[in-house]
């Protein structure tokens, strides 16, 4: 089964971005809400209307392929105005349109080209105005950046966010880029192994993650393997052997536990509650990546906004974590970094 | 930096062109100017007298009858080519070069071979009539209509049609829109590749036709045989006529064409 389970809903004009690591079912998410593929069970509505029984070409949504798709025999104008024409625009109406959606990705100039004399970014940009074109309620974008050079992805992204927001357009956006997906959603849904994990705003979900996956897979996280004793009504973490602070530990059992700390979240402090190594130093100009290695042998990674100058390799050190920043989750749970 | 010309890389083509191509084309055309010798060959006087055979009904007659069989065969080929490249096309890769090479594969045995293994294959009221020299003649040239059309179907790919139903076309009009268009070239060189040799074909009207069917040819080869050189080089160039004349149209035509859409940029 490639997706399970599956139930999210997309406001009008709003970004929602679906982020996961390939093979997780993405794409086949997308093409079950364009009508390319079927789905076994479920409903898709578009607008409220009950759209499953619906072929691809009679739903009101379009699709940014990741490879363009653009029609190789047509030119730029030819291949934006494709959807009108199909669906019958009269002529005068449909230059209009073209021209208008040219005008959005900034392409006027190239109108007569043929599409395959166009750059990558240009060409994207083509895809972007066909699927624009005639007004869809929804737009389904497949990677759209993910074959471009990452200059052009970041101009690109503020193309479309621009547009979006001119157009208030639903975007629905797939990508295994997190910083993509941070960056463009107003919500998120981290999707693996065919199931949505999480679905929120992207601060939420950094912040809060749900999931050891989610927690992982939106930023970098150090991982440390520690125990949960519930002592007289209360709950402690024991971690290397030290009793440390715990909170979002929301009905979580006895037993093992995994603590998972964001980098930017550790800090080196004389009265800290664990002892480190440092075993390397990275200075990275606004920031400084220490590599700590814990009295278990854990290696664990700290970016200190502080300069830390004593803090060399060899050095003895101690770090605590603000007692939010740790988020906790059972332990049996696959640990993926 | 001064660009170098690289003219000079196309003189042996064209010494080639010049003395094995231009030179005997011209040396048929003079032939067919001249009159008969009793015993074969020609006499070096000119003379109308294989040209006004060569315009005569009965050769008209055998000039209709190739270029009809050739059409014939051209249109049979498409029509079966056509959607057996739409079909190969959607197959995995490996499978697909598996069965285009199987496809290919005739080609690589002796046409003679072939033909001898038709006039078995063949049954007995098929021999000696058109259509049966058009169906093994069909069966002979498919692979040069199929392999142009599998590669422009492999260009329009299915995520072209999967983005033009997307994008609101119905199969069919994802079709005429998309998947014609994009393989419309393809099946115009196919076509060209099947109808120049059809219409020039001599072995299998010879073996398949038992004598009875008669095309250019088969007669430019007879009228060798008769020992009336002037006609057979009429014959020759008749042929020659029908193949070039359609390919200078549509070489003007395609030129002519390309700067439309240059001058339109």
């Amino acid at each position: 089964m490639v997706l399970d389970d599956i139930n999210l809903s997309v406001a009008r004009g709003e970004i929602v971005v679906i982020v996961g690591p390939s093979g997780c079912g993405k794409s086949t998410l997308l093409k079950i809400v364009s009508g390319i593929e079927t789905a076994d069970r479920g409903q898709v509505l578009l607008s409220g209307r009950d759209c499953t029984a619906l072929p691809a070409y009679r739903r009101p949504v379009h699709t940014v392929f990741q490879n363009y798709a653009l029609f190789p025999h047509l030119d730029v104008t030819a291949n934006v105005a494709f959807p009108l024409n199909v669906a019958g625009v009269p002529r005068a109406a449909g230059e209009r349109l073209v021209h208008e959606a040219l005008g959005w990705v900034k392409l006027q100039a190239h109108a007569r080209r043929r599409v395959d004399s166009l750059s990558g970014g240009e060409r994207q940009r083509v895809a972007l105005a066909r699927a624009l074109v005639d007004s869809p309620h929804c737009v389904l974008l497949d990677e759209p950046l993910s074959a471009l050079d990452p200059h052009l992805r970041a101009e690109t992204l503020e193309l479309l966010q621009g547009i979006q927001k001119r157009l208030e357009t639903t975007f629905l956006f797939i990508t295994h880029d997190r910083e993509e997906a941070l960056r463009l959603g107003h919500r998120i849904g981290v999707l693996n192994g065919g199931r949505l994990e999480q679905v929120g705003p992207p601060q939420e979900m950094y912040e809060a993650p749900r999931t050891a996956f989610v927690a992982s897979f939106l930023g970098k996280i150090n991982w440390i393997v520690g125990e949960c004793v519930h002592s007289g009504g209360s709950r402690v973490f024991v971690v290397e052997g030290q009793s440390v602070p715990g909170t979002s530990s929301n009905g979580i059992a006895a037993g093992k536990v995994q603590l998972g700390i964001r980098p930017e979240d550790v800090l080196i402090d004389t009265d800290g509650w664990l002892a480190a190594q440092v075993i390397a130093r990275r200075f990275l100009g606004n920031c400084v990546v220490l590599e700590l290695q814990l009295a278990s042998g854990a290696v664990i990674i700290s970016d200190c906004r502080e300069p830390l100058p004593d803090a060399l390799p060899g050095q003895h050190v101690r770090i605590r974590w603000a007692a939010d920043a740790a988020h906790l989750f059972p332990a049996n749970g696959t640990i993926s970094t | 930096m001064k660009q170098r010309s690289t003219g000079w890389l196309a003189a042996p083509a064209v010494a080639y062109l010049t003395v094995l191509f231009i030179g005997p084309a011209a040396t048929v055309l003079a032939y067919s100017l001249c009159q008969r010798d009793v015993y074969g060959g020609v006499r070096p006087a000119l003379s109308w007298d294989a040209w006004q055979m060569a315009i005569d009904n009965v050769t008209l007659r055998i000039v209709g009858r190739t270029l009809l069989l050739a059409a014939t065969v051209t249109l049979a080929s498409l029509i079966v080519a056509y959607p057996c490249a739409a079909t190969l096309a959607r197959l995995p890769r490996r499978q697909r070069a598996l069965l285009v090479l199987s496809i290919s594969f005739p080609l690589v045995t002796s046409l003679l071979l072939r033909t001898y293994g038709w006039m078995n294959l063949l049954p007995l009221g098929w021999r000696g009539t058109l259509p049966g020299v058009g169906l093994v003649l069909t069966c002979n040239y498919l692979p040069f209509m199929l392999l142009p059309l599998v590669k422009a179907f492999e260009r329009a790919d299915q995520t072209l049609v999967q983005a033009a139903m997307d994008l609101g076309a119905t199969p069919l009009v994802a079709f005429w829109r998309v998947t014609l268009p994009i393989t419309l070239p393809a099946a115009a060189s196919g076509a060209a590749l099947v109808f120049i040799p059809v219409s020039g074909e001599y072995l299998i009207p010879h073996f398949i036709g038992d004598g009875k069917v008669n095309v250019i040819g088969t007669l430019v080869m007879e009228w060798f045989g008769h020992r009336h050189w002037p006609y057979a080089a009429a014959c020759a160039t008749w042929l020659a006529a029908i193949i070039l004349l359609p390919m200078i149209g549509s070489l003007i035509w395609k030129s002519r064409a390309e700067t439309l859409s240059d001058s339109a940029r």
